[in-house]
């Protein structure tokens, strides 16, 4: 079959053809498939969503300052009743043979923060870098390959603010 | 609808934010919303995954410099704040994330909030045996009716690719609830 008198002054979609089969396919296909997923929300649930949402914005703000004193004593007591039960265990049971942190297994630290017993914040982090250490970091850069960088960032990082834009 | 330039705008400024983003919430509650329930399944879940993502947006609002659509940067948060939020259910669990999807999918007879059948459950049993990138293509393909320029723009994938991830998707949930017929 000739093309050329179909062609005159029609066209169609780049790939239409190579793609008629597959898109057919799926369409008889997904007959067979339920058209809702039957899921449904609870009554008026959609109306009172812009109220909840704007007092959730506004609450932080009043909260989180009575909060932070409170914590922090908090912190304080549960550091100070636990630095002395570390202190008093160490010197009762543990004479000679004070832990040191380089006795203390990487990855016991690792999995010790990732279960979330301790919650480290970027601010206290940066706390712990002189200027010359990060940029030490930036020359060696060519160290990690960008895709194993990538990779590690796609498996390790939860965090959805740091992929936003 | 409003314009989505003057939107942001109003949303960036200092005095008409609380307006613009009253707005925005009615504009796509409930389009997130659908999107971030088939992604957690519980309403309850879905509806802690909406307000984090709207309150991200807010407070994430100046750093959105209008690189792409203001609702398909809205869809990519709702679409972390969604895979983050059953990553965190699994590791307090300490299962995977594919255990934590199954045992959703099997509560969701006794869930109030379901009223789907046999085969829908199927359906949702299918969709969950796919790897992730195809779940959310088939989902917002089939259910939630995006375009795929839309796709392509929010998953950051080339239309061709879309293409061919929907079509093994469909594949593959139809062989599976043909071979699992039980209604």
């Amino acid at each position: 079959m000739k093309d050329k008198k179909h062609k005159e002054g029609f066209d169609i979609p780049n790939q239409y053809f190579e793609e008629f089969e597959s898109r057919l396919f799926d369409r008889i296909n997904i007959e067979l498939l339920p058209k809702s997923s039957g899921f449904r929300v609870p009554q008026g649930y959609f109306n009172e969503l812009e109220k909840q949402i704007i007092h959730q914005v506004k609450k932080p703000i009043n909260k989180t300052k009575v909060i932070s004193i409170l914590s922090r004593k908090t912190i304080l007591y549960a550091a100070t009743i636990a630095a002395l039960a570390v202190l008093i265990f160490s010197i009762v049971n543990n004479q000679n043979k004070a832990l040191t942190l380089d006795e203390i297994e990487f990855s016991s630290i690792k999995t010790y923060i990732e279960e979330g017993y301790i919650e480290i914040d970027n601010s206290d982090l940066s706390l712990l870098f002189t200027e010359e250490d990060l940029s030490a970091i930036t020359l060696e850069e060519n160290y990690i390959s960008e895709e194993i960088l990538n990779e590690y960032l796609l498996e390790n990082i939860n965090d959805s603010s740091i992929l936003i834009e | 609808m409003i314009e989505e330039k003057q939107l942001v705008s109003a949303l960036q400024s200092n005095d008409e934010n609380e307006k613009a983003f009253r707005i925005l919430i009615s504009q796509y509650k409930e389009g997130l919303y659908w999107h971030i329930r088939k992604i957690v399944i519980i309403h309850e879940d879905a509806d802690d995954v909406l307000q984090n993502t709207f309150i991200k947006v807010f407070k994430n609002i100046d750093r959105f410099k209008g690189d792409s659509k203001l609702f398909t940067w809205m869809y990519r948060i709702a679409t972390n704040e969604s895979l983050t939020f059953l990553n965190k259910n699994a590791k307090q669990n300490n299962i995977s994330i594919e255990k934590v999807k199954d045992q959703l999918i099997s509560n969701l007879e006794s869930d109030i909030y379901f009223e789907g059948d046999a085969i829908q459950i199927q359906l949702q049993k299918a969709i969950a045996t796919l790897p992730h990138k195809q779940q959310l293509v088939f989902n917002m393909k089939y259910f939630e009716n995006h375009t795929y320029e839309n796709l392509s723009e929010i998953l950051e994938t080339s239309v061709g690719g879309l293409k061919s991830s929907y079509h093994i998707a469909v594949k593959k949930i139809t062989n599976f609830i043909k071979t699992n017929e039980t209604f």
